[in-house]
């Protein structure tokens, strides 16, 4: 019996440890849900990247062709570089009318996205926002709902679709393919869901960002702000955005 | 591996099953930062400030598995070796001689990584560093008892 002895012990230590991680796990997993805002649901599957199971969402309603987006995308890489996968973070398309080529780089992330690309694309966009931008400015733009009758959406957005698809050519995608699927319904269908969830939520600009369903100013769209704002939710506190700064009183008579 | 247990000094079994006591407490550490990283669970320091910096740093991870499941596996595996050891089998012995060797160096590029670095260090990746210190000071000893004892005999 003495000879077996160890490798029972061992045995026993591997069930235990086994099942002790695999309940921890689901613990941990189970206590976490997913907190945004209430609203439509928007596309599905979302664009996540992070932690899976993180306790803490950030929800962005963004714009590649806003200026503000591009470098709020800046740092909030670096916010996810900072907490790594204790964070979620959800990237949702509002490509706005203003923007002449803003609905042509939703389309080109959520088709690098049918080809699981989504952020390698997304990250793309808006390092090369400023040339991708400047693009034929006289072009019409090809904005929400579809073009009218006399506006080819083809010819609209030429210039930028032939950058686009050299994006995707870079990141190693079926280009042929990701030509197809910009024009594709499910594309579509996907600007338009996070759109209508945007709208839901009170979303009528861009950058808009919510964490755990908080909507954050955008005064606190900053490294050190977003630390404190997400530091705040992993301790289990609802992120507390700053109050306004106080109006500026006037000078007491000389 | 030589399956017949064999002959050792009185003291080596004692030191084998505190290697394994101390791999134990190595394994709940390791599979509490693995099971932590895997959900995106803050891990809070007591003693020292870096645990985001380091757990959440590149060194964390190894391609896409967390540098933590190497140490759970690198824990079971010392103490596997120890209790056999514990129970006399020579080749245990120099299995666990081996793998904590390779722990051992392992903690210390970890440390060198956390010092120089990043400049931060994490409490749970301190404990770890000092088990497997612990660890390798026990075979050490239990090598030279037993290099000892052979010459005695």
């Amino acid at each position: 019996m003495r000879r077996y002895l160890p490798f029972v012990i061992i045995g026993a230590v591997l069930l235990v440890t086994a099942g002790g991680g695999f309940l921890l796990f689901h613990a941990k997993t189970s206590r976490t849900s997913i907190k945004v805002a209430t609203g439509k649901p928007g596309a599905e599957p979302a664009h996540l990247r992070g932690g899976e199971n993180a306790r803490v969402t950030l929800e962005e309603f963004g714009d590649f062709q806003c200026p503000p987006c591009g470098i709020f995308a800046t740092t909030l890489l670096k916010v996810e570089r900072d907490y790594g996968t204790r964070i979620r973070v959800i990237f949702r398309e509002n490509p706005l009318a203003m923007h002449a080529h803003a609905f042509t780089a939703a389309c080109a992330a959520e088709a690098a996205g049918l080809q699981g690309h989504f952020w390698e694309m997304h990250d793309l966009l808006f390092e090369h926002a400023l040339n991708w931008s400047k693009e034929d400015p006289r072009l019409p733009a090809r904005v929400m709902p579809s073009p009218g009758p006399n506006a080819s959406p083809d010819e609209a957005a030429a210039g930028v679709r032939t950058i686009f698809a050299g994006y995707a050519s870079r990141l190693g995608l079926d280009v042929e393919r990701f030509k197809k699927d910009m024009d594709g319904e499910q594309v579509i269908a996907r600007i338009k869901s996070d759109q209508a969830r945007g709208a839901s939520i009170g979303v009528d600009r861009t950058p808009v960002l919510f964490i755990d369903g908080v909507l954050i100013p955008f005064s606190s769209f900053n490294v050190e702000a977003l630390h404190t704002l997400i530091d705040a939710a992993l301790a289990g506190k609802a992120p507390e955005p700053p109050p306004p700064p106080p109006s500026p009183t006037p000078a007491p008579p000389q | 591996m030589t399956t017949t247990p064999s002959a050792s000094t009185p003291a080596q079994p004692k030191l084998h099953t505190l290697a394994a006591v101390l791999s134990l407490v190595g394994l709940a550490d390791s599979i509490y930062l693995t099971i932590a990283h895997l959900t995106g669970d803050d891990v809070t320091c007591v003693a020292s400030s870096g645990c985001s910096e380091v757990l959440s740093s590149a060194y964390a991870t190894v391609g896409n598995i967390p540098l933590g499941a190497f140490g759970a596996l690198g824990y079971f595996t010392a103490f596997s070796l120890a209790i056999l050891a514990a129970f006399g089998y020579p080749a245990a012995r120099t299995l666990l001689r081996v793998v904590v060797g390779g722990m051992f160096a392992t903690t210390l590029w970890l440390l060198y990584v956390q010092a120089f670095i990043l400049h931060a260090f994490c409490d749970y990746c301190l404990l770890s560093a000092s088990l497997t210190l612990s660890l390798s000071v026990i075979v050490v000893t239990s090598y030279l008892l037993g290099r000892k004892h052979r010459t005695a005999t």
